[in-house]
């Protein structure tokens, strides 16, 4: 993270509620995203973690406070710029595929943004290819399994040309092989292109694997901020979050290997640190 | 000990699509046996899933060759309102499983559906709510449940229908870590209780310490059938890619391949931490650093 | 964002608790024949305000009402703009685009306003203090189709599931920077379509998994079904449907005689 740099997208003290009557579901956030920043957002249900990344491309807009997009309030975008700028996937790929086939659904988000024909192809195809789909273009998205639909559902917004992407739960009930396949794409992604990716997961070993960032949420706020092998390591934080720290983090627990020179939270480095203890 | 499912030679596939989902699967369960089912995203679990309860073919037609028992019932004998009394099931998505509006009357419809006594119902209610863990929850409005206490309340209401047998399709996925830590104590408790089980799920960490076998499905098939130790204490490089081993198996593995550990290590946490423990102590063993090497 | 599974909300409320449900049943279509045998504004207006009433004891959330009242008014307004113009009957009072707007016209029109009013608020009213496992159990009770009571329960219980998903489904497309508030007519039925699509599917997907959560419990698998709600009839839902029968004669009677009645003629 590059503090001396604007950040790309900044919550100021955000809070939020539905409305008057019902308590804030996200509370004073103070949160920056960097240009290539790979962030993933932690917490249990209702901890706010949706709330909070539905603020980023402005579905949701602050109660009290701002987030600014590249320096502008999210208020003052148009969602048709938003859309230019910041993809967001849904959980489900099945709220957004409406298309009769695979083309013409990552070819509906570039063509309603208004590009021209020729950068609408250029952009879809190379969208399919990135996510291993092209091969099905021609096919309806209904013949595709959960992990090609969720691939899909990634590809079109790939294809508007966003440089931000704010996935929520992309590896939700994917086998090893679906998890590896989406998370490949999605660091390759980030490290090629410098796209930001916000991700929000319950897979804390997915986190440990391939995410260089961990914000982590309870009950509306932030509790922990920082590089994903401290704040897995925050025992404290993170009993209080109610999430347990990858299990190689528990066995390095158990056995006292956490001794602050070094940080466990993959396998590889359990198994480091145990070569070297004996 | 007596049989509660019997799966004989089966082969299913729906009517809209010729490609065989199950494919000559013959397998068989004893009362009181926890058994996990794994295999990769759409090989048929619940596909499987609905034969056993015998949804399939009686509410869901398809082609079935082969057949299959519960409780000495053959599924296609009877219908699928027949058999809810002797096998119970709960889905994924804990929201379009739930029809009372609240906590009692969602335990109640199914034995209000076998006209059952509204006395007789009522009385079985605390013992089930206990055992799932929502036992102040009876009067509780079930919109207001969390995914995991909605979930606990299905396994309850299809208890309540006094099944032998209990089939979790996925029944964690769509929950965050304490929604399923929370069904896995449930499923600890029914284990204790007696309850044959039938388990599927993604998560083989969890499933690990609770069930007594393991059924793996590939392509349909059913390719083996172990127990939840053996599966893991042997060498699965390049086999069943599309199952996550979990990190202490990896662990475990690479310090095999280092010469390390001598055999294949426990794969259940506690039991591994002991074992480390026991190399960690034995470190400068002779042997055992002949075997290693200088580091 | 919370939201109950159906209309109803349990309350400790007299016509919660107390009342059986075929009485409230009973007393809904009462308060229907009366709302029609009256079309003077007076007793309509004696009606809508005892309604109130009920209301408030029924512990009927303040919003709801407040939502009510301006359904109410927007009724009679769009009443009192159509009425006059075919109402001859009653002293002239103005002229308007070349017909004369007359006294009973617009009496009417407010009458007829506020008895569709009447109608919305008591169905909301029943609704709100009848769960539907009692409407399904007092079907039961009176011999009638459980299973079309079961319908009406679990239709009512999809209601809120497909809103969560329509909310959702527009969200993500919006996401997709598809603007609903812009655009001609042809235009948005064509942005419809984004979500008319997944939503189709996705109804379908739950509605199936509900009928085959319902089936896995033996629904229908039986000809009877019991129920633990208990409905039961007391002394005090014979005194409350007696006392509608009398209001129900009382008010044949005026309508004989033209109390209440401003126009003879119009229902």
């Amino acid at each position: 993270m590059a503090t001396d740099a604007m950040p790309h997208i900044e919550f100021d003290q955000v809070s939020f509620r539905y409305d008057k009557s019902t308590p804030f579901v996200i509370q004073d956030i103070r949160l920056q995203i960097y240009t290539g920043d790979f962030v993933a957002l932690i917490g249990q249900n209702g901890s706010g973690k949706t709330t909070l990344a539905k603020h980023v491309n402005g579905i949701l807009k602050p109660s009290l406070g701002q987030v600014l997009v590249n320096g502008r309030a999210s208020q003052a975008y148009k969602r048709l710029e938003m859309a230019r700028l910041i993809g967001y996937c849904y959980q489900n790929p099945d709220h957004q595929i409406f298309s009769q086939t695979v083309e013409a659904e990552v070819e509906y988000g570039p063509k309603a943004i208004g590009y021209t024909p020729e950068k609408v192809k250029e952009q879809s195809a190379a969208a399919l290819e990135l996510v291993e789909l092209t091969h099905r273009r021609k096919v309806h998205p209904s013949m595709l399994g959960r992990g090609e639909r969720q691939r899909l559902a990634v590809a079109s917004i790939l294809a508007m040309g966003v440089s931000t992407l704010v996935v929520d739960e992309p590896t939700t009930g994917l086998d090893f092989v679906g998890v590896t396949r989406i998370m490949d794409l999605l660091a390759s992604w980030n490290s090629r292109f410098n796209t930001t990716i916000v991700i929000i997961t319950h897979d804390i070993s997915v986190v440990a694997d391939y995410i260089p960032r961990v914000v982590l949420m309870a009950q509306g706020r932030v509790l922990l901020d920082g590089p994903t092998a401290d704040v897995l390591q925050s025992f404290g934080e993170l009993k209080e979050a109610a999430i347990r720290p990858p299990q190689v983090t528990r066995i390095a627990h158990a056995l006292n290997l956490l001794d602050g020179t070094r940080s466990i939270v993959r396998v590889p480095e359990l198994v480091e640190a145990l070569l070297q203890r004996r | 000990m007596s049989q509660s499912v019997r799966v004989e030679k089966l082969s299913f596939h729906y009517n809209n699509d010729t490609r065989w989902i199950l494919k000559n699967v013959s397998f068989e369960i004893c009362e009181g046996d926890v058994v996990g089912i794994v295999g990769p995203s759409g090989v048929g679990k619940s596909t499987l899933c609905y034969c056993l309860k015998g949804i399939i073919p009686d509410v869901i037609p398809g082609n079935l060759v082969g057949n299959v028992w519960i409780d000495n019932i053959n599924t296609r004998q009877v219908s699928a309102g027949k058999i809810a009394e002797h096998i119970g099931i709960v889905f994924q998505d804990p929201e379009s499983q739930i029809v009372g509006l609240t906590v009692e009357e969602e335990l109640a419809f199914g034995p209000e559906n076998m006209e059952e006594d509204p006395a007789e119902i009522l009385s079985r209610m605390p013992v089930l709510l206990d055992l799932v863990g929502l036992g102040t929850f009876r009067r509780q409005e079930t919109y207001k449940l969390s995914g995991g206490q909605k979930q606990r309340l299905a396994i309850a209401s299809a208890l309540m229908m006094h099944p032998k047998i209990l089939i979790l399709d996925e029944p964690t996925s769509e929950l965050d870590p304490v929604g399923r830590e929370e069904v896995y104590q449930a499923v600890r408790n029914l284990k204790e209780k007696g309850v044959t089980i039938i388990l599927v799920d993604h998560h083989i960490e969890e499933m690990l310490d609770v069930v007594d076998r393991l059924l793996v499905f590939e392509d349909g098939m059913l390719v083996e059938d172990s127990k939840p130790r053996d599966f893991f204490q042997r060498d699965l490089t390049g086999k069943y890619t599309w199952l996550r081993r979990p990190q202490v198996v990896q662990v475990g593995s690479m310090l095999h391949s280092a010469g390390v550990a001598k055999g294949f290590m426990n794969p259940l946490e506690e039991e591994f931490i002991e074992e480390l423990r026991e190399i960690l102590a034995s470190g400068n063993a002779p042997d055992s650093v002949a075997a290693g090497g200088e580091r | 964002m919370p939201s109950g599974y159906s209309l109803y909300i349990d309350r400790p409320s007299f016509l919660h608790q107390k009342i059986d449900p075929r009485t409230k049943t009973f007393m809904l279509v009462a308060t229907f024949v009366l709302s029609l045998l009256f079309n003077g504004p007076i007793p309509l207006a004696v009606m809508f305000g005892l309604l109130l009433a009920a209301s408030r004891w029924g512990m009927v959330p303040w919003p709801l009402v407040r939502v009510l009242l301006m359904t109410g008014i927007w009724f009679i307004a769009l009443s009192v703009l159509i009425w006059p113009w075919y109402v001859r009957e009653g002293s002239d009072l103005f002229r308007l685009f070349g017909v004369w707007i007359t006294s009973d016209g617009v009496l009417f029109g407010i009458a007829m306003g506020l008895r569709v009013t009447i109608m919305v608020m008591v169905a909301t009213l029943w609704m709100f203090t009848t769960s539907p496992q009692k409407i399904t159990a007092s079907f039961l009770k009176m011999g009638l189709p459980y299973k079309a009571g079961m319908a009406v329960g679990s239709s009512i219980r999809l209601v809120p599931l497909i809103a969560g998903e329509w909310a959702t489904i527009v969200e993500a497309q919006r996401s997709r920077g598809v603007d609903y508030s812009q655009g001609g007519l042809l235009s948005r039925a064509k942005k419809s379509v984004q979500i008319l699509g997944p939503m189709l599917l996705r109804s379908i997907d739950i509605a199936q998994a509900l009928a085959i959560a319902m089936e896995a419990r033996a629904f229908g698998s039986r000809s009877g079904r019991t129920s633990i709600t208990e409905v039961r009839l007391v002394s005090l839902d014979k005194w409350v449907m007696g006392f509608g029968l009398v209001v129900i004669g009382f008010g044949v009677f005026c309508r004989i005689h033209g109390i209440g009645v401003l126009l003879r003629n119009y229902l």
